[in-house]
């Protein structure tokens, strides 16, 4: 068996998956067929509902890959041939030649900057950005490796030019490199290819071949501040900018017969935040939204495409579009439309229209699943073994992950890659550990007192001609040699070659060096392997300091030398300022009790419990309850895939009975948790009251939903025992005896019942819809002649199971929409018979029938007295009241507090395939800690001087993690004595942001390596000591 | 917010360098000894001394050490930062030896020429502070917000009465509804007068805090210097405040700096200010809401106000004369344990020493403000606050109120005269 895995595609997916898989005890192999991981998040330019900008939040981790020493980062390689069987596949990966030796080339970029070739389309701006035929996707691209475009390069194609081979100081351009294939051996493979958007691919009629019809992903590049035009939005065409911007939303999708047939569920919200971010670029821009359904599928969606509309003034048609044609005077579009409010025909005219066009699997999908021999569905997304776990592919060993597997969004995306690196670890459970590094170094650290005079080291480095051009290095490194304590100070062409590191080691030895510090790129990429460097040479990774002369100097002073040069000096001379004043810090191990609790045991519980427990770690299942399951225990059949819910259910209570890592106690509830990640105490007390005391290392929350009970409205009371919720169907479907339906003919569903107001509950719950869909089916076929009427709003069917269902909708019943502004109006007619009065929509009429029985699709809201558990957790709720998760796009199971976490309905109402997929993910994340066993605190964090200490708590208030308690001291004084609170702040906890430290009234709380003094020494000496020429 | 504008510098000369020199002569003495020579080492300030009570620290001893010529070794020792300065040594000395103003020089010398730096004593890391000495820049000019300023008050530029503000529109950041203070005291004002009142978004901070607290002299003079010229500028003859520490400031230490300034401007009190009106029957106080249980309440005696203070200024007594006479309209007024020239300090003076020990003095003074009343009146800003953020913090004290003289009286007094009839005719 091996204990290293195989993750295609280094998308968010592939990324998300390989961190997780790394901490949880295996090396990684990430393959990406492209030059740089990223995948689509990279090229996005806002992501919702948070409008974060999408790099600046996925940039982080793609570092945090690329400095991963257990994971084997293979871009620009493709998968050729897999053999093997699960825990022992071994699998030939092809190695694309670079025509750039990637262990020598530091990614400086002079070689693009003298690369004479014309400039071709950039596929990562969706060609409409150029590149040069030398050249890295994007900026932040990761590994920040040049490569050669053969068909573009004349040294390749013409054998003429050379320009590159020339300039490059580091020798790494290789005009012979060759194709080669690379032999890997790995316990399990995880696939996360993504998807490909249709532009040329759509039928003509949505008119994407005229220039200033778009693609949405063409659309996000156009808006990105780094994309081809620079973030100013500007039509194809002439460049002008667009008064008026049709989005056209499912264009080409959920349609049988040409392009695709299922809901690509992103569309909805990513057109509101794309005409969002319009609207914030250009106030002149009028923007118009064609759309069908809305189908915003997540937490607070629904509310994004409503503040759309609301805030920003985007309006928003209901319609179904016939053709998009041009008219050649002005490139300008001519919408012809059919209005579904009035039932007209118009013609819309835009300047620029933006198509939602359906996203695919991505290119090639086919012909990697025919290599690795997993099967594909009726829409060539991989197919998941069951609907229940979608995570597995039809091939054991072989997992999916993200998009590949069908239409989902980022936090369902990183969700799952949690989900799958713990199925993974299931099945590689007895390899852990077994081909991950260790660093062990073999110089004792030496002693550095605080009265130790310092002797600094500096290297100010060149980086080919990437700083050394519009830095005078040399007048740099005279100065520093300048400076008091400055032993040595030198420049070098590539500090972060491995030449370079060992030179470090040897100036830090052979001169006695107690400080180091290295002025060249960014601390993001390249802090830790500096710090690792210095550690090597037996100092203190704390004693080093790293400069950004190359961020801060080179590139935004490009165009004036001297103020570079005389940048790089302040900021060197600042650095050595503070490096007098650093302190050796200290990196405390901590144990974590290998046990996780669990709070709740419905589905997300139960499987969360077992997915741990196959892990091998102990779990504490919780349940409120006299018995396991939840909500599950009031269903009758499952949708789409029409299960009995109660087999579904008896099967997954038995496995967590049998499982004896499982410890289930039932009726009990929380009274007390205290402690901090690794170490809790809990302690719960049951009927008879006794208390029963837990110690584990973490906590996942899985609280769940429960159904709306809308007293009042729409005559739902005591007293009418016809009009009930969806969930009082259920049951009374569960029940054998069905004799109450023959008294009824005519039943009605009215969906978003009290939900997707404009107050009040304003949000969707996502599964109503389905299950109405369902209940319906279930009751025609137990009573044929039964006439069945749905009034409804939107059809929230997103996601590619749910397309027939949605189909085949019409079938048993009759739709008729209607709108918030004009709510159906119920009337009792007599004892248990009610008249309904609604307006149709599509109809544009007012349509009146008497029905028997009324069944009410509600929002689910949160579970009871969730407040007091929140607050024993220390964890937040949102408004809603529902558990706010630390980031609704890139942490959606984590809590912002280390160790506590989150999944199912707790979070958000959601259906039992994501609650199912949610609980696998939460427990990788908890079983993170768990398999690690330890945890290493950093050296950087607050600390509290108790002396100082006036125990106000607003360090309390504003600590983002938890971190800070205020513990109660008795002071005696002559005449009296006082109670006085002090902060003490947890190091296992604090994460050294400093928020505490800036706040703090009476300065009692300093950040290690960033204290005041150290801090004001660099300022101190910028302003007093500045340079003069 | 404070907005920050720079205004063309002037060059350094040797004059102003002079200029300096000569103000500084007449607010700071090199030779310690001289402040006390007449110290028979009695020990009283070492027993009354607040700061004894919470740690080790004894005046007399102090003294001692530096009349037997050991002066460096106190500098030295910095134990003087210590000091809460609530000058009650000085109140119970048979000799009048000022030790408070001992400690400010010593400051000065402990900052300039042991430079030692105090900045571990500052509270709320010597924001504020550093906001009065950027005030104190001749080329900067702060210019202030007045959107506390009520909408029913005229206000001017130019004018004879002029309301000092202070630095309460800079702390509301920070403290909560603090700047209620400066909106009672102008409607008060306002209601009172005829005339348009000068409020100025150019007025610099009075100095108090640098002067007292920090050893920092020569900003001070600055500040002095420049408030000097707005006042001149304004035209303005009377300058009321509802700052102790701006009253004791203007009132005893520009004078001291400026020798016409007491010719030239009165400073008054807000205390002062509504005690002459209610003696020329300009007011009188009414209260609309008044219940059958008179209401409880009391008074802190500011330091500033009780023991910085000429001997013959007797505001503490007027307070107490208006206080007693609101007996009428349903009050009643309690003296807490220790009063007047003996209350307690409110534990932190000019943004020092914010710690435990300043906390067990403060919770000494709320407990007897609790078992003389519910509400707690006082006049100093900074004494609501001190005590304020010590109430959020123990819960027996959660349901006393802590108000300042202006917002305690603002509905309770009535203009007689031409105000009133005209009010009946509406």
């Amino acid at each position: 068996m091996e204990g290293a895995v195989l993750v295609i595609g280094g998308g968010i997916a592939g990324i998300q998956t390989s961190l997780d898989l790394t901490e949880l005890g295996f090396k990684v192999y990430l393959v990406e067929r492209t030059p740089s991981i990223g995948g689509r998040m990279a090229q996005l330019d806002k992501t919702f509902p948070t409008n974060d900008c999408s790099l600046c939040i996925l940039a982080p981790k793609m570092v945090e890959v690329f400095r991963n020493p257990n994971i084997e980062l293979m871009t620009y390689h493709e998968v050729k041939k897999i053999t093997g069987k699960p825990g022992d596949f071994t699998v030939t990966v092809l190695k694309k030649p670079r025509y750039v030796d990637e262990t020598k080339c530091k990614g400086c970029g002079d070689c693009a900057a003298k690369c004479p070739k014309i400039e071709a389309p950039n596929p990562f701006d969706m060609n409409l950005g150029k590149r040069k035929s030398i050249y890295i996707p994007f900026p932040q691209a990761v590994p920040p490796i040049y490569l050669i475009d053969p068909n573009m390069c004349l040294m390749l194609t013409k054998g003429v030019c050379g320009v590159c081979k020339k300039v490059c100081k580091a020798d790494a351009i290789d005009y012979e490199q060759k194709p080669q294939d690379i032999e890997i051996k790995v316990g399990a493979v995880v696939v996360c290819t993504g998807f490909d958007m249709y532009g040329e691919e759509l039928s003509s009629r949505w008119g994407y071949q005229y220039q200033n019809v778009v693609n949405a992903l063409e659309y996000e590049r156009i808006l990105c501040a780094s994309g081809p035009f620079e973030g100013h939005v500007l039509r194809p065409s002439d460049h002008e900018e667009p008064e008026i911007i049709a989005f056209v939303q499912c264009a080409g999708s959920r349609d049988l017969h040409e392009n695709v047939p299922y809901c690509s569920s992103v569309c909805c919200m990513y057109t509101a935040k794309e005409s969002i971010i319009t609207k914030e670029h250009s106030e002149n821009s009028k923007c118009f939204v064609f759309r069908h359904d809305i189908r915003a599928y997540g937490k607070n969606f629904y509310e994004f495409t409503q503040r759309a509309q609301e805030e920003y003034g985007v309006v928003y048609f209901q319609t179904k579009i016939s053709t998009i044609e041009e008219d050649p005077d002005t490139n300008d579009l001519i919408i012809h439309y059919e209005d579904l409010k009035t039932g007209e025909f118009k013609d819309f005219r835009a300047n620029l229209v933006v198509l939602a066009t359906p996203l695919v699997p991505s290119n090639g999908s086919k012909e990697l699943g025919e290599i690795l021999g997993i099967e594909l569905d009726n829409y060539n997304f991989y197919k998941e073994k069951s609907y229940f776990n979608k995570l597995t592919s039809s091939r054991e060993g072989i997992y999916l992950c993200g998009f590949c597997q069908g239409p989902m969004d980022i936090p369902e995306t990183v969700a799952d890659a949690s989900g799958v690196a713990s199925q993974v670890a299931t099945l590689l459970s007895p390899v852990k550990y077994t081909q991950v590094k260790e660093k062990i170094y073999e110089i004792p650290e030496k002693e550095v007192k605080y009265d130790d005079e310092p002797r600094i080291g500096v290297l100010v480095c060149h980086c080919g001609i990437n700083i050394g051009k519009y830095v005078d290095v040399p007048r740099v490194v005279d100065y520093i040699k300048t400076l008091p304590n400055v032993v040595q100070c030198e420049a070098n062409l590539y500090s972060c070659s491995s030449d370079s590191q060992e030179r470090i080691k040897q100036v830090i030895l052979e001169k006695n060096l107690n400080r180091f510090i290295v002025a060249s790129c960014t601390p993001r990429t390249h802090e830790a392997l500096f710090q690792e460097t210095c550690q090597e040479a037996g100092l203190n990774k704390y004693l080093f300091e790293m400069v950004n002369i190359r961020d801060q100097c080179s590139w935004v002073h490009m165009t004036e030398k001297e103020a570079a040069t005389e940048k790089a000096i302040d900021l060197l001379r600042m650095a050595v300022a503070k490096a007098r004043l650093i302190k050796p810090q200290k990196e405390e191990k901590l144990k974590i009790e290998p046990s996780c609790f669990i709070i709740g045991g419905g589905i997300s519980g139960m499987t969360a419990a077992l997915n741990i427990a196959e892990q091998g770690f102990k779990a504490y299942l919780i349940e409120k309850e006299k018995k396991l399951g939840g909500n599950l225990n009031n269903l009758n059949i499952l949708y789409p895939i029409q299960e009995d819910a109660s087999i579904i259910l008896k099967e997954m209570v038995e496995k967590v009975e049998r499982n004896p890592n499982i410890e289930i106690i039932l009726e009990s509830k929380i009274k007390d948790i205290k402690g901090y990640i690794g170490n809790y105490d809990i302690s719960l007390q049951d009927t008879n009251n006794e208390i029963k005391e837990l110690k584990v290392g973490t906590i996942i929350v899985a609280t769940g939903a429960q159904e709306l009970k809308p007293q009042g409205l729409f005559q739902y009371d005591e007293k009418n025992k016809n009009v009930i919720t969806q969930l009082e169907l259920e049951q009374r479907l569960q029940n054998e005896d069905k004799s109450w339906l023959n008294e009824i003919k005519r039943v009605t569903f009215i969906l978003c019942a009290n939900a997707r107001q404009k107050e009040g509950i304003t949000y969707c719950s996502n599964v109503c819809c389905g299950a109405s869909i369902k209940n319906i089916d279930i009751l025609k076929e137990l009573k044929n002649d039964l006439e069945i009427v749905a009034l409804y709003r939107d059809l929230q069917m997103a996601k590619k199971e749910f397309e027939e269902y949605y189909r085949n909708r019409r079938k048993d019943a009759m739709f008729l929409r209607y709108d918030l502004d004009n709510l159906p109006q119920v009337n009792k007619a007599k004892e248990e018979q009610y008249k309904i009065s609604v307006f149709d929509t599509n109809l544009q009429d007012t349509i009146e029938f008497e029905t028997d029985l009324i069944v009410l699709a509600t929002p689910m809201i949160p579970a009871d007295n969730l407040k007091e558990l929140a607050m024993m957790l220390k964890v937040p709720l949102d408004r809603t009241g529902f558990f706010l998760e630390a980031h609704v796009k890139l942490r959606p199971l984590d809590f912002a507090t280390d160790g506590i976490f989150l999944c199912g309905c707790a979070q958000w109402p959601k259906n039992i395939q994501d609650s199912i997929s949610q609980a696998n993910g939460a427990a990788g994340r908890a079983s993170r800690f768990l398999s690690a066993g330890e945890i290493t605190t950093s050296g950087l964090v607050a600390e509290v001087n108790p002396d100082k200490c006036i125990g106000c708590g607003k360090c309390e208030d504003v600590c983002p993690y938890n971190a800070i308690e205020l513990i109660d001291e008795t002071k005696e004084f002559e005449d009296i004595s006082i109670v006085i609170k002090k902060s003490s702040i947890n190091s296992a906890l604090c994460k050294g942001c400093g928020t505490c430290a800036a706040t703090c009234p009476v300065g009692a709380i300093m950040v290690k390596h960033y204290d005041f003094d150290q801090i004001g020494a660099m300022i101190n000496t910028y302003l007093l000591e500045k340079v003069k020429n | 917010m404070i907005i920050i504008t720079e205004i063309e510098k002037k060059k350094d000369s040797k004059d102003i360098v002079n200029d300096i020199d000569s103000y500084l002569s007449k607010i700071y003495d090199p030779n310690l000894r001289n402040l006390l020579r007449k110290c028979y080492q009695c020990g009283t300030c070492s027993g009354v001394c607040q700061l004894s009570k919470v740690q080790k620290f004894t005046p007399s001893r102090i003294i001692e050490m530096i009349l037997e010529g050991f002066e460096n070794r106190v500098i030295e020792s910095g134990v003087l930062w210590d000091c809460i300065m609530c000058n009650s040594c000085l109140q119970n000395c048979p000799e009048d030896v000022n030790f408070a103003d001992l400690v400010r020089m010593a400051k000065y010398k402990m900052r300039n020429i042991e430079d030692q730096n105090p900045e571990e004593y500052i509270a709320h890391k010597g924001i504020y502070t550093t906001l009065s000495e950027i005030m104190s820049e001749s080329n900067l000019q702060p210019e202030r917000t007045l959107d506390w300023v009520p909408k029913e008050c005229k206000i001017t530029e130019s004018g004879k009465i002029m309301y000092y503000v202070g630095c309460l529109p800079f702390f509301k950041f920070e403290f909560e509804n603090i700047d209620s203070i400066a909106t009672s005291t102008l409607k008060l004002i306002c209601q009172i007068e005829k005339e348009p009142i000068v409020v100025l978004k150019e007025e610099s901070c009075c100095g108090h805090d640098l002067y007292w607290g920090q050893g920092k002299f020569e900003p001070f003079i600055e500040l002095a210097k420049k408030n000097l010229k707005m006042f001149e500028n304004a035209g303005i003859s009377t300058i009321i405040t509802a700052c102790a520490e701006c009253y004791r400031t203007l009132k005893v230490d520009y004078s001291n700096l400026f020798e016409d300034f007491d010719k030239k401007f009165e400073v008054q009190h807000i205390i002062e200010y509504i005690y002459n009106s209610w003696k020329e029957n300009k007011i009188e106080f009414k209260n609309p809401e008044q219940t059958s249980e008179p209401i409880q309440f009391t008074f802190h005696d500011p330091c500033r106000l009780s023991r910085f203070l000429p001997k013959s200024n007797n505001i503490i007594h007027k307070v107490r004369e208006i206080f007693n006479h609101l007996e009428k309209i349903g009050y009643k007024f309690n003296e807490m344990e220790h009063s007047k020239e003996n209350s307690l300090c409110c534990g932190v003076s000019s943004w020092m020493n914010c710690n435990e020990r300043s906390k067990a003095l403060r919770y000494k003074r709320l407990s007897e403000a609790k078992a003389a009343g519910t509400k707690v009146v006082t006049s100093c800003p900074k004494c609501i606050m001190h005590l304020s953020c010590l109430k959020d913090d123990f819960e027996e004290f959660g349901s006393m109120e802590i108000l300042d003289f202006s917002e305690f009286l603002v509905n309770l007094v009535n203009v007689i005269d031409g105000n009133e009839k005209k009010e009946e005719e509406k």
